[in-house]
């Protein structure tokens, strides 16, 4: 409408002022017409001045201002104004026509049709009027393009099944194939669905550099409703067998809010857990953590979906494939206990079923004397704790009792440091009379790793002005321990596998926990008896998690300076500190979930918490040799990025390896790959393959550091057809408005197309005449003119003048 | 079964510089517990069974490890016995501190300073707050159905408790009769002197057979049922997963060790270093195992 307006008032498109440029060609001087203007309004002000007596001040004005607009109006055409245009000339320039033909095209939105087949009516077919207005004055190419582009011969050629729609190289393609040909313009006929935006980038430079206008054509309905779709699924990419697992899922939608859906996991069509998310407003997304575990060891191929709601038009972006490697084998743990007590007994048993974990355990029983439990052989440990960062490294994570700072050396100190920031392993400290602040850690180098700030004791024996008597022992607390909302659904305290149920059993007053879920082995939260703490723990840091909050129920003995308040104390809490994590578990009597009067013999509370926190500990603590691959799943002919990681026995950067990659192909060909030092990151090596075949594949990368041999366990890439293509359904038109705008061209949806083939005739591209069209007669001036002569009459007849 | 330390362990008898801080200790306490001994609570030199423990509940600061005495019914006498009493409450001080002394164990006490030692019946639910159980004079304990119940689910979720000071074989008869009403999916095992509990923190190479002190003197027989009680044994009953449940010291009075330490040196000499260090090598391994 606004097209159809400008046009009708200013004899030309809009497209034609945006491309042109208006001269003024009138044959007079603009110094005479400036005083034949100023002379005239001059007489117009004199020839009002004996009529003043009839009119008001206003008026007056009013009558001089419409008489000058219309005498500068006049002016303006006797200047005689022109339009100087680009146009290209008639059947000497060449129009490329780009047809997205991925399987997105393939979605019916344009009424009951697909895109493809209207993109097609409209742009590949004689009959079709815009391509026959086109042909009237260039001679037209066809491509098509996916993953692959090519000449389009054909319009049956068109068929909707490509698997990726790749704009940039589609649009370098075309560039670079009628290169020797006067290009006057691409028209890009898709729905937007692009999947190399690194490419599309340098693409659009390439158009930009060379004055190529991209005319993109929108094909489809910019918002799919409704609609919802699996957006996101985040899971860590390998797990302990059995260790419970929360799958991140972002669920996006388009007029589903309020409506509540299961979202769903699964393994082979089996369902292996499920959730229920509420969608909230008319467009958005929804994040739902869905707890699962995996028993056997392997690659496990999973699904995330979401059932087909009510008139959804796209379908195959319900669903989400990802994939997790489960693995087998004992994670090695260092526990290391100053004090005899019984939570080492209760944790040892606790976990002693448990085939993936092996508790080492250090307790020391006096000055220099130690006990060692479960090492692997008679010198693990032989000197009490590590004293080399080799022999640290060699464990997952590190648990320390009770146990005061001043018996581990400087260095030891920061090896522990080291042991978390560098080598990325997992720290629990427990609680206890010679823990944290109250075992002299505050100040020390452990200190920032703590998630909590450590405060110097008050009351105990290190404080010269308080008498000897006031112990920190007597001085403690009994707690609840319950569920921060972080910490309900955290896999450390996955006590029942059902969120929901972990929620009933947070639940305070709820009375029967998880026992009537069908987990009756489980206790719920609130049931569980209180623990002691005798920590006093400051602020939590920034960055810090709290997972369980401690209820005080009685407070004991008597300290100066601060105690323990009202409010709920952080009891177990965690931060990322480097390459690994640290914990701060504040009680000291756990084994009380398993011993107390009130829980049930088959209770097995104490061992899921235990088994759980402890394999959270360990859960992505790295190897020394890490590869990943940035896509582990890929399209035909998509590049697999292979990045590799070395680090030596003390966990630094080695930079002189050498990286081999054996990849396997799904026939089980192997071939051998070599991966280079990335100049710009110490101890990473890079390489990437391209896969010819669909299928797994499956990559070992062996890295040779010296006389050291590092193996990296299997990763897998699936390459073949992906669901990408049709993971967002709806045509991006702010993308394809993007590439238009910077390329000089314009954006046109469908069902308005009338205006492209003029607007393709105006540019500087190809072989192209100037063109002057005046502008002294537009329809505009002379409705302007006619506005103020009628302005101006009505003024004076009110006032009598005529 | 943990491996452990293959390193020598350290005999506690030889040791001169235990020795000696075991007699100082010794004598230290002599003197502390004179205000006990007259209110009349001592021994068998005069010693009498009591009809319940010195305090009620669990110590006021429970911050570490309680010795906790199984406070049962006695359904028969056995000669010199008395009850759940015996050595009571003397040898349960004693190693409490001991342990506190001779490792670096934090102890549980009462509000006075005292060591944390608390006497409990089977079913009070108290027990549940003592993974460790002491019970003397085994032989003449009986146990109500309640007990029972109460002992085994104790046992079963992580509890422990030894027994000591009964000799012969009508005590060993009773008392395994009773503990079979307890644990009759169990067997008990002679415990081998290769268990690593007799390591744990100091090497055992025998069990001792420890007699009461006014049975005793230097060069007479220890057995206190003559050849019927001749060999000292510690038997055990093991879960399925090889924890132990009960550790039986029979024909042997461990306890008496640890309560007569400072009541006759030569007695001490003869006896106090290896009950102490049976006795904190079983209160480690339990601790930890």
């Amino acid at each position: 409408m606004f097209d159809t307006v400008f046009e009708y008032l200013f004899k030309y498109p809009r497209v034609a002022y945006e491309r042109g440029e208006i001269v003024w060609s009138g044959s007079w001087s603009p110094l005479v017409l400036a005083t034949v203007l100023l002379l005239g309004v001059l007489l117009v002000l004199w020839s009002y001045r004996w009529g003043r007596a009839r009119t008001t001040p206003l008026a007056t004005w009013v009558l001089v201002i419409a008489r000058a607009a219309g005498l500068a109006i006049l002016v303006i055409c006797l200047l005689r104004p022109t339009l100087v245009l680009s146009t290209a000339v008639p059947q000497q320039n060449v129009v490329a026509i780009l047809i997205d033909d991925s399987r997105s095209m393939g979605i019916p939105d344009q009424g009951d049709r697909p895109r493809g087949i209207v993109a097609q009516e409209t742009f590949a077919t004689a009959e079709s009027p815009v391509l026959g207005e086109i042909e009237d004055r260039f001679m037209v190419r066809h491509f098509r393009f996916s993953a692959l582009t090519e000449r389009l011969r054909d319009s049956k050629e068109l068929a909707s099944e490509g698997n990726r729609s790749l704009l940039g190289p589609a649009l370098d393609f075309v560039r670079q194939e009628l290169a020797t040909l006067p290009l006057s313009g691409i028209v890009l006929v898709s729905d937007g669905g692009d999947q190399d935006p690194e490419a599309l980038e340098d693409a659009l430079l390439g158009m930009r550099a060379e004055g190529i206008p991209v005319h993109a054509v929108g094909v489809g309905r910019e918002r799919l409703d409704p609609d919802v779709e699996i957006e996101r699924v985040d899971i860590p990419p390998s797990v302990i067998q059995g260790s419970t697992v929360i799958a991140d899922v972002v669920v996006a939608h388009t007029g589903l809010g309020g409506a509540t859906i299961s979202v769903n996991l699964e393994e082979s069509g089996s369902i292996l857990a499920s959730e229920q998310v509420e969608l909230s407003g008319g467009t958005g997304s929804s994040t739902v953590r869905i707890p699962f575990s995996l028993d056997d060891p392997g690659v496990r191929n999973l699904r995330v979906r979401v059932p087909t709601q009510s008139g959804e038009v796209v379908e195959e972006n319900n669903f989400r494939d990802t994939h997790i490697q489960v693995r087998d084998g004992r994670e090695k743990i260092l526990y290391y206990e100053g004090q005899p007590r019984f939570e080492v007994g209760f944790l040892r048993q606790a976990v002693r079923a448990d085939e993936n974990l092996q508790v080492v355990v250090l307790q020391r029983t006096g000055e220099d004397r130690y006990i060692r439990l479960d090492v692997d052989s008679g010198d693990e440990l032989s000197g009490g704790f590590p004293s080399t960062r080799e022999e640290l490294f060699d464990y997952r994570a590190l648990i320390l009792g009770s146990v005061e700072a001043s018996s581990f050396s400087p260095d030891q100190l920061r090896m522990i440091v080291d042991f978390v920031d560098r080598r990325g392993g997992g720290l629990l400290v427990l609680g206890g009379p010679a823990a944290l602040a109250e075992g002299g850690f505050a100040g020390t180098a452990l200190a920032p790793l703590f998630p909590v700030e450590l405060e110097a004791p008050r009351g105990g024996p290190q404080d010269p002005s308080l008498p000897s008597e006031g112990s920190q022992e007597e001085y403690w607390a009994t707690v609840r321990l319950l569920p921060t909302r972080n910490g309900l659904m955290h896999p450390a305290l996955r006590l029942v596998d059902s969120s929901d149920a972990n929620e009933e059993a947070a639940e305070i007053d709820v009375g029967e926990g998880a026992s009537e879920e069908g987990e009756s082995s489980v206790m719920g939260w609130d049931e569980l008896p209180p623990l002691t703490t005798v920590n006093l723990l400051g602020a939590t840091r920034p960055g810090a998690t709290v997972l369980l909050e401690g209820q005080v129920e009685e407070v004991f003995g008597t300290r100066t300076g601060a105690g323990f308040g009202d409010d709920p104390l952080p009891i177990f809490a965690f931060q990322r500190y480097g390459a690994g994590l640290s914990a701060v578990l504040a009680v000291h009597d756990t084994w009380l979930w398993q011993m107390h009067h009130e829980v049930p013999l088959e209770d097995q509370t104490h061992e899921r918490f235990w088994q759980q926190v402890l394999r959270w500990l360990v859960q992505e603590v790295p190897e020394p040799l890490a590869v990943s691959a940035p896509n582990t799943r890929v399209a035909p002919a998509q590049p697999v990025e292979l990045v590799a990681r070395v680090v030596s026995e003390e966990y630094l950067p080695v930079n002189d390896a050498r990286v081999i990659a054996r990849i396997t192909d799904p026939f089980g060909a192997e071939q051998e790959l070599e991966l280079t030092w990335n100049l710009d990151r110490d101890g990473e090596y890079r390489g990437s393959f391209l896969p010819a075949l669909d299928g797994p594949y499956e990559v070992e990368v062996d890295a040779i550091d010296g006389e050291r041999v590092l193996v990296s366990p299997p990763l897998h890439i699936q390459a073949g057809v992906l669901d990408e293509e049709l993971r967002s359904g709806a045509m991006r038109g702010n993308l394809l408005r993007r590439i238009a705008s910077e390329t000089g061209g314009q954006f046109y949806t469908m069902d308005a197309l009338a205006g492209l083939p003029e607007a393709m005739r105006y540019t500087d591209r190809g072989t192209v005449v100037q063109e002057e069209r005046d502008l002294w007669d537009l329809p505009l001036f002379f409705f302007l003119l006619m506005a103020l002569l009628f302005t101006e009459w009505v003024a004076r007849r009110r006032r009598g003048l005529v | 079964m943990d491996r452990l330390d293959p390193r020598p362990m350290t005999r506690i008898a030889p040791r001169p510089g235990f020795l000696f801080a075991l007699a100082v200790c010794g004598v230290a306490f002599v003197a502390d517990v004179s205000p006990l001994r007259a209110q009349g609570y001592f021994g068998r030199y005069g010693e009498s069974s009591r009809s319940r423990p010195i305090r009620e509940g669990l110590p006021d600061l429970p911050g570490g490890f309680t010795f906790c005495r199984l406070w049962y019914t006695q359904v028969r006498r056995e000669p010199g016995g008395l009850g759940w009493s015996t050595d009571y409450p003397r040898a349960d001080r004693n190693l409490t501190l001991r342990l506190s002394e001779l490792t670096l164990t934090p102890v549980a006490r009462w509000k006075d300073g005292e060591p944390g030692i608390a006497g409990v019946r089977a079913d009070d639910p108290d027990l549940y707050r003592c993974p460790f159980l002491f019970a003397s004079d085994a032989g003449t304990a009986g146990f109500e159905t309640a007990e029972v119940e109460a002992l085994r689910e104790y046992l079963l979720k992580g509890g422990f408790l030894w027994v000591d000071d009964f000799w012969g074989n009508r005590a060993w008869a009773h008392f395994t009769g009773e503990m079979a009403r307890v644990l009759p999916e169990y067997d008990v095992i002679d415990l081998p002197m290769e268990h690593p509990l007799y390591s744990i923190v100091y090497r055992v190479p025998k069990i001792p057979q420890i007699t009461a002190l006014q049975f005793w003197y230097p060069g007479a027989s220890t057995s206190e049922r003559g050849a019927e009680s001749a060999e000292p044994r510690i038997y055990a009953i093991l879960d399925e997963n090889g924890r132990i449940l009960v550790l039986m010291s029979h024909n042997t009075d461990i306890a008496d060790g640890w309560e007569r330490e400072g009541d006759n040196s030569a007695f001490f000499d003869a006896f106090s270093p290896d009950a102490y260090a049976i006795g904190i090598n079983v209160l480690v391994w339990i601790m930890t195992h």
